[in-house]
């Protein structure tokens, strides 16, 4: 929404500057997101008559004009345009003055002077015409000497409004943004006069018979009927306001359907009256595969979900969309049928959006138009168009209204708006803030009073005689009422309803013991509903800057982690401690990911879910598996040069649960290494990532966090190395997998060097955890080292090794490490050397050898057992 | 006579005594001249013999000063060369302290995580809980429930992938709020929780949008929770965040879960509020919504609006990271390029 600052004052009196407006509507959360001028930099520019006109000597195209531009001066200026004639009034850019991006001097042209030169709507930056001069009106009493920017309505502020859903619908047009700023500045908005001189005798009920069908979708629907009107150009003063909405001047009756949806923020429709057919108006759903060209000269093929406004024989246009190319108003055009209805937002939004329709009018809708104004906004373009197109407005408004939008009577418990804002406001200021914005604020009693009355009688005419009643009077102040006798009674039994409503719900708050305030709200404000709404209104008035800031006085409680979100956060410690890098990838995936991966069509990850409206075949799934992402993330690098890579990350799969709406959304922990691992230094060896350096950084992991009962063994997953993976068990069950990439996978993901990864269900690793540190005291005696080397059967895995030692060892067996590992030349073929060092201990006295010795030799005959040929 | 064979002992003992060049040879000499068997050792044995009573005690004391004469150049000469020797060998062991130490792999928390859990700490020490919930959620948890019923034009704002009709990936954490209501508090008070997660919208990705990224939310809900007490919570976030200097302030906005709704700003964190390039002259940055929450959210988690109230806030830990770092493109945050995370 663009708001013009002068045309703003037409409504209210301000003497804030554009500025302090912004500033003040912005911090009341109407945010002007831009203050920008209207004049593009004309200065200096005058209107100008032209006097005398011939051609130059020297050329064939360009015109020597003798120019009045006030104040008893006469200039010579050339132009090359055609379109200048003896008597015009144009603007005369005269030396000294500026337009965007020069400023004007005497010039020579073929060897005469120039003094300036005449503008055209290009070079002043008012419309699209660069051919010929811009031809300023001569009967709007446009003087030689008159400023063009101050004629054409330059010299103004734009603000740029970024509205807020609840404030997008009563900040749509002029006069809401007035009733915001006279809240502001403690003003009145005064609204425009819509008064006309009927012609006699007719009636508009007698030209045009107008019936709803779907009053679902329409709520109302009103017409006028202005005669004999003469298309043509719209005066300056409305040019200017049209252009400073943003929009292009067309002619006088378009220029006016736009002018007063801007000012009242309804969109009006204008129809040649003469091109609808049967005289009638039917509002209705289209038919299935109905066709209609709209008047932008495309067919469209309609279905019942689009709501159409047809006359006796078909369409006339797509309600609050766009009209027919059959009923739309052109220069031959001499009566006008005007539409003021209003339209169901979100029917109205989807087929705009369905044919790609935006415009202001859809925009309108699709925010919310406040029924109440349809008449005005009927009359008020039944006047312009007397006015500015000389027609003759036929008396009468028809106006079909089922469904009557009523002003809505709220209470306010004041004490409770103190409460939850934590202001301090009397009921008066509340009130008053309230009345700012166009409400009526009563009391209880005075609800009271209205009920104790009872209902108005039916028979009584529309705003007469209200009896007395107080807040049925307010009820029919703060929102236009129909005067249509019929749209009248359905209205006010509607809005009745809501008054006894509200006495019901006082009657409920008896006994509260605070200050209650009766609120009627205009039914423009469809943001307002229930109680809250008006608190935010109150606070916003008062300004939240005015709220007091308290320091966390809120109860005491222990906050803190889940179990689960604190080992996440141990885990992710303990990997960026081990020298890795936490990576971020995308929860949503390309599913060729799976074939990359060579899983088997029956693999349980690919049962995945799909995006029903992906913006991105890349990002049209969601993942089962963190492997990918971080495959993609190692590609990245590494086609970036960055080839040693240790990367970690720990986030959400998703898995669908059979018979189920919502996926299981298990946390995976996922690990790759790739590369030299150790950084380069000028004495350090090169670390080059492998299956026993991954494996390092898993079992520091299950360390670190106290995993208990974890083992490794050899697996046969499809995607790693045959020979080089192995599943994490947590007390026998297979939790995750890690080993060396599938060279078939590296081949997929164009990695040149082995990669080594791991994925390990996080949920289990967490429930596996130790509460906390088991401890034992620390050692008083001395421990026995021995050291124990052996050759071995290739095929013997060293957890037989290693487990033989630790039942033979038993008690005093403390601590077992393998600490040289040989395979090659220097042993037999299909054998390989081992050597581990065992510490024995006991916690209560010095071991002697006689007692060490027994013990040993039983390990040492468990590893011959084992068919090792001990060496030592 | 015997005096002078002692002084010629001494002085001789004295004189190889200062020659000595090494410690080893300090050590042999302490043998050879005050061992059993040194000539010291043999003259005063010989002190028996001597018939003057007198002569014997003089030669004895003069026997004894000569032999602790020696012991002091001995211990002297050891010091000395023993230093010297030290100083030799630290002198051969000199490095070049210039070269580079050993290098330690660094590992690297991803910046994104690194401000959540800053975020977290901040609120947990207030005594906040941290509160998770799913991604794929549906359409009672992400919209409904939070008052935005289907046609609501907040849907059009928050443009969602879905699964199915009913089925979408959340476009806030604010599905969060409900489910700790309905799942977790059941009706207790207070509530005091933070909600760090991904969310997803369909959306083009550029410099500033993603579609998927993070929100952080925090929901307060128990008797008589004030909007004063909801700017006091955020100053102390922003100060937390970003500095004890930076102030708060409060702006009428609208979101469909809160009544009233406030767009919350930090003073600018690049000028201190005087007004520049990232604020836009306006001394303001904006971080993000917040608001008391609606009646009709708090019945949707099984609360009565008349007995409790409560107040909500939420907003985008990249943006802060963005703001804290000046860092230009969300996209670095899901790229994974490590010349991006090992920075941080």
């Amino acid at each position: 929404m663009r708001v013009s600052y002068n045309w703003l004052r037409d409504y209210v009196a301000v003497d804030l500057s554009p500025r302090e407006l912004a500033d003040r509507l912005t911090a009341r959360g109407v945010v002007v997101e831009n203050l920008i001028s209207a004049n593009p930099g004309v200065e200096g520019v005058v209107v100008g008559k032209v006097l005398e006109m011939e051609r130059h000597p020297d050329s064939d195209h360009l015109w020597v004009c003798q120019v009045d531009v006030g104040g008893g001066r006469v200039l010579q200026i050339l132009t090359g345009a055609q379109n200048v004639t003896v008597g015009a009034l144009v603007p005369a850019a005269v030396p000294g003055s500026k337009l965007p991006g020069m400023e004007m001097g005497v010039k020579k042209l073929r060897g005469l002077e120039s003094h300036g030169m005449l503008c055209s709507e290009v070079e002043l930056q008012v419309g699209e015409d660069g051919d010929g001069i811009m031809i300023l009106p001569s009967d709007q009493g446009l003087e030689p000497g008159m400023d063009v920017a101050e004629v054409l309505g330059l010299n103004d502020w734009i603000m740029e409004l970024d509205l807020t859903a609840n404030y997008a619908a009563h900040c749509q047009s002029m006069i809401g943004v007035a009733q915001e700023v006279a809240a502001i500045v403690g003003g009145e908005v005064a609204l425009p006069d819509t008064y006309t001189d009927d012609e006699p005798g007719t009636d508009a009920h007698d030209l045009i018979a107008v019936r709803i069908d779907a009053s679902d979708l329409c709520s109302r629907y009103a017409a006028r009927v202005v005669r004999g009107v003469k298309i043509g150009p719209s005066p300056l003063w409305l040019q200017a306001r049209v252009r400073a909405a943003g929009m292009r001047p067309i002619n006088n009756i378009v220029d006016i359907a736009n002018f007063v949806m801007m000012e009242m923020g309804q969109p009006l429709h204008t129809f040649d009256y003469q091109r609808i057919r049967g005289q009638q108006i039917i509002v209705r759903r289209a038919g299935a595969g109905e066709r209609f060209t709209t008047l932008d000269g495309q067919e469209r093929v309609l279905d019942e979900n689009v709501l159409v406004i047809a006359d006796g024989e078909g369409p006339v246009a797509l309600a609050g969309v766009m009209g027919g190319l059959e009923s739309e108003v052109t220069d031959e055009t001499v009566d006008i049928l005007i539409e003021s209805a209003h339209f169901d937002n979100i029917n109205n939004r989807r087929t705009a959006l369905r044919y790609n329709l935006p415009s202001e009018a859809a925009k309108r809708f699709t925010k919310g138009v406040d029924p109440s104004g349809c008449i005005l906004a009927a009359d008020r373009a039944a006047q312009l168009m007397a006015q500015l197109a000389g027609g003759t407005v036929v008396a009468g408004c028809v106006d079909v209204y089922p469904r009557p939008a009523v002003p809505p009577v709220i209470l306010l418990r004041t004490d409770r708006a103190n409460a939850l804002t934590g202001l301090k406001l009397s009921p008066e200021r509340m009130a008053d803030h309230l009345r700012s914005l166009g409400m009526a604020v009563l009391r209880p009693a005075d609800l009271a009073a209205d009920l104790a009355l009872g209902a108005p009688g039916q028979d009584e005419e529309a705003g007469e005689d209200l009896g007395g009643r107080p807040v049925w009077t307010a009820v029919h102040q703060v929102s236009p009422v129909p005067a249509d006798p019929e749209a009248y009674r359905s209205w006010a039994g509607a809005a009745w309803a809501a008054l006894e409503e509200a006495g019901e719900r006082l009657e409920a708050l008896a006994g509260d013991g605070g200050d209650i305030l009766v609120v009627v709200v205009p039914t423009r404000r469809s943001d307002i509903a229930i109680e809250v709404d008006l608190i935010e209104e109150i606070a916003r008035c008062e300004g939240y800057d005015q709220i007091p800031l308290e320091l966390p006085t809120l109860p005491s409680t222990r906050g803190g982690r889940t179990r689960q979100a604190e080992a996440k956060l141990a885990a992710r410690r303990a990997l960026a401690g081990a020298g890795l890098t936490e990576v971020l990838t995308h929860s949503l995936v390309h599913p060729r990911i799976y074939d990359m991966l060579g899983l088997p069509a029956d693999d349980p990850h690919r049962n995945f879910l799909t995006i029903a409206n992906p913006m991105y075949d890349e990002r049209s799934t969601l993942r089962t598996l963190l492997l990918p992402g971080l495959l993609d993330a190692v590609k990245y690098n590494v086609n970036r040069q960055i080839r040693d890579l240790a990367i970690f990350e720990i986030s959400h799969v998703y898995r669908p649960i059979e018979g189920q709406q919502l996926p299981d959304e298990p946390l995976v922990l996922g690990l790759a290494m790739t590369g030299n691992l150790a950084p380069l230094g000028w004495r350090s060896p090169e670390k080059p990532a492998d299956f026993f350096a991954l494996k390092g950084v898993v079992e520091h992991l299950l360390a670190e966090l106290g995993v208990q009962g974890a083992s490794f063994e050899r697996s046969g997953d499809p995607v790693l190395h045959p020979g080089r993976q192995a599943a994490l068990l947590l007390d026998g069950k297979p939790v995750g997998l890690l080993g060396e990439l599938h060279p078939r996978v590296q081949e997929a993901w164009e990695l040149s060097a082995r990669v080594y990864v791991a994925e390990i269900a996080f949920g289990p690793l967490v429930a596996a955890m130790a509460p906390q540190a088991t401890y034992r005291p620390v050692p008083r005696f001395p421990a026995v080292a021995r050291d124990v080397a052996m050759l071995v059967d290739l095929d013997t895995p060293a957890s037989r090794l290693e487990a033989a030692i630790r039942e033979a060892g038993g008690d005093l067996l403390e601590d077992v490490r393998l600490f040289d590992l040989y395979q090659g030349d220097r042993v037999a073929a299909g054998k390989r050397s081992l050597a581990y060092r065992l510490t024995y201990r006991a916690a209560d006295r010095t071991l002697t050898d006689a007692e060490l010795e027994p013990v040993h030799n039983r390990v040492r005959a468990a590893l011959q057992a084992l068919g090792a040929e001990l060496r030592s | 006579m015997l005096k002078e064979q002692l002084l010629r002992l001494r002085d001789e003992a004295l004189a190889a005594i200062a020659a000595a060049d090494d410690v080893g040879a300090v050590q042999e000499m302490r043998v050879r001249y005050l061992g059993k068997k040194s000539d010291l050792s043999r003259v005063l044995g010989g002190l028996g013999k001597l018939s003057s009573i007198e002569e014997r005690k003089a030669m004895g004391a003069l026997g004894n000063e000569i032999k602790q004469a020696i012991t002091a150049a001995l211990d002297a000469r050891e010091a000395h060369l023993a230093a010297a020797e030290l100083e030799a060998r630290l002198a051969t062991e000199r490095l070049d302290v210039t070269l580079p130490g050993e290098p330690v792999r660094r590992g690297h928390l991803h910046i994104l995580n690194q401000v959540i859990q800053r975020i977290e700490e901040i609120f947990i020490a207030m005594g906040y809980e941290v509160a998770e919930s799913r991604q794929v959620e549906t359409d009672w948890y992400n919209f409904e429930a939070l008052n935005i019923p289907k046609g609501h034009p907040a849907r059009d704002a928050q443009d969602s992938l879905f699964l199915t009709d009913e089925v979408l990936l959340r476009t806030h954490t604010s599905n969060t709020q409900i489910r700790y209501m309905l799942e977790v508090a059941k009706g207790r008070t207070p509530v005091k929780i933070i909600c760090p997660g991904r969310v997803f919208r369909r959306d083009f990705e550029d410099a500033t949008h993603a579609m998927m990224f993070h929100q952080v939310e925090g929901l307060v809900i128990d008797r008589g929770i004030t909007m004063a007490s909801l700017k006091g919570a955020l100053t102390e976030m922003a100060r937390g965040l970003f500095g004890p200097e930076v102030g708060i302030r409060l702006r009428p906005s609208y979101f469909p879960f809160t009544e009233p709704s406030a767009e919350m700003d930090i003073s600018c964190i690049f000028c201190g509020g005087k007004g520049c390039r990232t604020c836009k002259g306006s001394g303001w940055i904006e971080i993000g919504g917040s608001g008391m929450v609606h009646p009709n959210v708090l019945r949707a988690g099984g609360y009565d609006p008349e007995e409790v109230s409560g107040w909500a806030f939420g907003y985008g830990p990249e943006r802060v990271a963005m703001l804290m770092y000046g860092i230009e493109d969300i996209r670095h945050f899901v790229n994974n390029d490590m010349r991006f995370l090992r920075q941080f």
